[in-house]
């Protein structure tokens, strides 16, 4: 698996990840969520466009990264495409705790409102 | 041609069938993409289309990624040899895959009504993928003696 994140706009951490996520690949994902988190971010997009495998242990993580990320007032959402990788998300029943969607666009604009919702309720929203 | 169809007409030409392709893996995450590439290679040949197979290669991870947490870490590495037996059989219409650990065991009564009905992070996910992916799943372990679990993915055309 490769990973690259990058912090677009000043406000969201996306996770790009490119090949097969399992027990093997799945912590450097672990550990960068985690560390993003406790640094105090909070908005994340995690971008599995060039994922073509991933299994419960992916989803365990992510799951975590999202209850984390909504406690401290963000949001995750997940994009993906290969139907498998859908699949696993739509038989675990993670697809709305995940925010899962298969257009970029769209994932990006739910968390743009999200944050716009934020931060007019006087919550900062960085 | 394209070239997709010249594979398929080559792996019908390998079909295999009716023998048992066997596996040994470590206990180690990083062997488990070896037993997903068994999997997709021996499925190809036994008939499976893509999807079944990509099925069949999440069920059968979640099979060692299993039998590695619990067979290895419950109680050191088990009674038995620190392996994971894969066996692949393809029949006339299904492919039996049988994922093997010599390790701790567990109570089956303890984890089949919660982990089955609905999945839940907290253990279980990746048994309740394995019921989800395959057509049919069998369970054998008790404390002490090993986990099997034999699935079964069925062709469809």
């Amino acid at each position: 698996m490769e990973m690259t994140s990058s912090l677009e706009n000043e406000w969201l951490n996306v996770f790009h990840l490119r090949g097969e996520i399992d027990a093997a690949t799945a912590p450097p994902l672990k550990e960068d969520l985690e560390r993003a988190l406790a640094e105090g971010q909070r908005w994340f997009l995690i971008d599995l466009l060039g994922t073509e495998y991933l299994d419960s242990v992916a989803v365990g993580i992510l799951i975590g990264g999202a209850k984390q990320a909504c406690e401290q007032g963000g949001m995750l959402a997940v994009v993906c495409q290969r139907p498998i990788v859908v699949k696993v998300f739509e038989i675990s029943g993670t697809k709305e705790l995940l925010n899962v969607h298969e257009s970029e666009a769209a994932a990006c604009r739910l968390l743009e409102a999200a944050r716009d919702a934020a931060a007019e309720s006087g919550d900062g929203g960085a | 041609m394209p070239l997709r169809n010249r594979e398929t007409e080559a792996h019908k030409m390998v079909a295999i069938q009716g023998e048992t392709v066997e596996l040994r893996i470590p206990y180690d995450p990083k062997y488990i993409i070896v037993a997903r590439l068994v999997a997709g290679g021996v499925g190809a040949r036994a008939g499976l289309n893509i999807d079944d197979i990509d099925e069949l290669k999440v069920a059968v991870s979640e099979a060692c990624t299993n039998a590695i947490e619990h067979a290895a870490n419950d109680t050191g590495t088990g009674p038995g040899p620190a392996v994971i037996v894969l066996r692949f059989t393809p029949r006339d219409d299904e492919l039996q895959v049988e994922v093997e650990d010599y390790g701790a065991g567990f109570d089956l009564d303890q984890i089949k009504q919660p982990a089955l009905n609905e999945p839940s992070i907290e253990g279980g996910l990746g048994l309740f993928l394995i019921h989800q992916l395959t057509d049919e799943v069998d369970i054998q372990s008790a404390p002490g003696s090993g986990t099997k679990v034999i699935m079964t993915k069925r062709r469809t055309r």
